[in-house]
């Protein structure tokens, strides 16, 4: 049989719906547990970053729950901060979230600050697409453990974290850039700083 | 395992697959297995088999993408127009990763997270595409189904021995249980970095060719 132009599109059309169907119907499915995954690897994050201990082999739900036990977070400049319950509001490290677009794909992390408001404490980066090898780096822990105990802003107090490639980081609100990796750097460092002015000029001068 | 399936396929049932199951079977899994004969697929056996464990689920993800694509590819095989073919096939293949890509982030979010954009690229994957061509095409639904198992056993026994030697021989593991201590034995590292994975496919392909003998291997 002779199959002509409108055959081919009218089949094409109907294999088309048809696919579109099944995976519709799987993505509603699927999406309340993947969205829970999703909720529990941040909240994974967070209480990393704080150091709160949990139970690494938590299911989604379980770390949810562990998460509403133990972490408290309240909302400061319209940015969400997070802190562990079992410390006193002053006392307690607070986490928060930065994110942008990186090189290939968004880029979500947190920033855990000591109750200085101005040494990080710790940094993880819970969701990226940069080149494996180069710009994924950022989420090892190589790359993020020298954010450790460094300053968000410099000598004078004005806000800033430099994510240097030309030189070596010298200063305490300098880190090593990766190399091969400039434009990851490049925006990873215009993203945690967009947090970090939101911080200093806001939140740290109202002297919380 | 595999003889296990092997024969389960063909008792009895030579009617219903024309007497060529067990060929078909043991074509995929053996005599032209993808990987190590036909050379496909080898990005992924080489990406995702750091891990014994990773191997195996990506095996059985290929599995079903291979069988169910193969499958519908044969039922729409005869009123499919010749033209558009190709895009019809990669619908289909399509459609089958998003299932288990899915899947696996819903209920193996671990699993989904360590074997990271692979099971996505499962659509790239040039077994999938090459059997629902050369196979599913012109054979019956349930002859391509055995294909495209056949196929898949044979890419996943290819990625377990891969991932097998990979895991043991890298860091002393395997399902992440240590099994050779450290007091005796020193992980290479070397074999679950990338260059390891380039050296036991190589010799896993140079054991095949040598265990199927020179002819069939192509030599003189």
């Amino acid at each position: 049989m002779k199959k002509g132009n409108s055959y081919s599109l009218i089949y094409a059309g109907a294999v088309g719906l048809l696919c579109a169907l099944v995976l519709t119907s799987w993505g509603r499915f699927t999406d309340g547990y993947i969205r829970a995954n999703e909720e529990a690897e941040k909240v994974r994050h967070i209480m990393d970053v704080l150091s709160i201990e949990f139970d690494s082999d938590a299911g989604a739900e379980e770390l949810l729950d562990i998460f509403q036990k133990k972490v408290r977070s309240e909302e400061l400049a319209g940015l969400e901060f997070y802190s562990s319950k079992d410390l006193a509001p002053e006392d307690a490290p607070a986490a928060v979230q930065f994110s942008g677009s990186g090189l290939w794909g968004p880029i979500e992390g947190f920033l855990a600050l000591e109750p200085d408001w101005d040494t990080i404490r710790a940094i993880t980066i819970y969701r990226q697409e940069e080149t494996p090898g180069l710009g994924g780096e950022i989420a090892s822990e190589r790359f993020q453990d020298q954010f450790r105990g460094r300053s968000i802003t410099d000598g004078e107090g004005r806000p800033g974290l430099r994510i240097i490639g030309d030189r070596d980081a010298e200063e305490s609100h300098e880190v090593d850039a990766i190399t091969g990796a400039t434009m990851t750097c490049n925006r990873l460092e215009e993203m945690i700083n967009k947090t970090i002015r939101r911080i200093v000029e806001e939140v740290s001068n109202d002297g919380r | 395992m595999m003889a296990d399936s092997t024969t389960m396929c063909c008792g009895g049932t030579k009617g219903l697959l024309g007497g060529r199951g067990k060929e078909t079977m043991s074509g995929g899994i053996w005599g032209e297995n993808p990987v190590a004969i036909q050379m496909l697929g080898i990005c992924s056996a080489l990406a995702v088999t750091g891990r014994l464990s990773n191997s195996l689920v990506m095996g059985v993800a290929l599995i079903f993408v291979l069988a169910a694509s193969n499958l519908a590819v044969s039922l729409l095989r005869e009123i499919t127009p010749g033209r558009i073919r190709l895009i019809v096939e990669m619908a289909i293949i399509a459609t089958m990763v998003i299932l288990v890509d899915r899947f696996l982030r819903a209920f193996y979010w671990d699993m989904s997270a360590r074997l990271g954009p692979y099971v996505a690229l499962i659509i790239t994957n040039c077994i999938v595409l090459g059997r629902a061509e050369a196979f599913a095409l012109q054979n019956k639904p349930l002859l391509a189904v055995v294909d495209g198992i056949g196929n898949g056993l044979g890419y996943a026994a290819v990625l377990a021995i891969v991932g097998l030697s990979r895991e043991l021989l890298g860091a002393g593991e395997l399902f992440g249980r240590v099994v050779l201590p450290q007091q005796w034995y020193r992980p290479n590292q070397l074999m679950i970095l990338a260059p390891g994975a380039f050296l036991a496919l190589g010799f896993l392909i140079a054991a095949y060719n040598f265990a199927r003998g020179p002819e069939a291997a192509g030599g003189e």
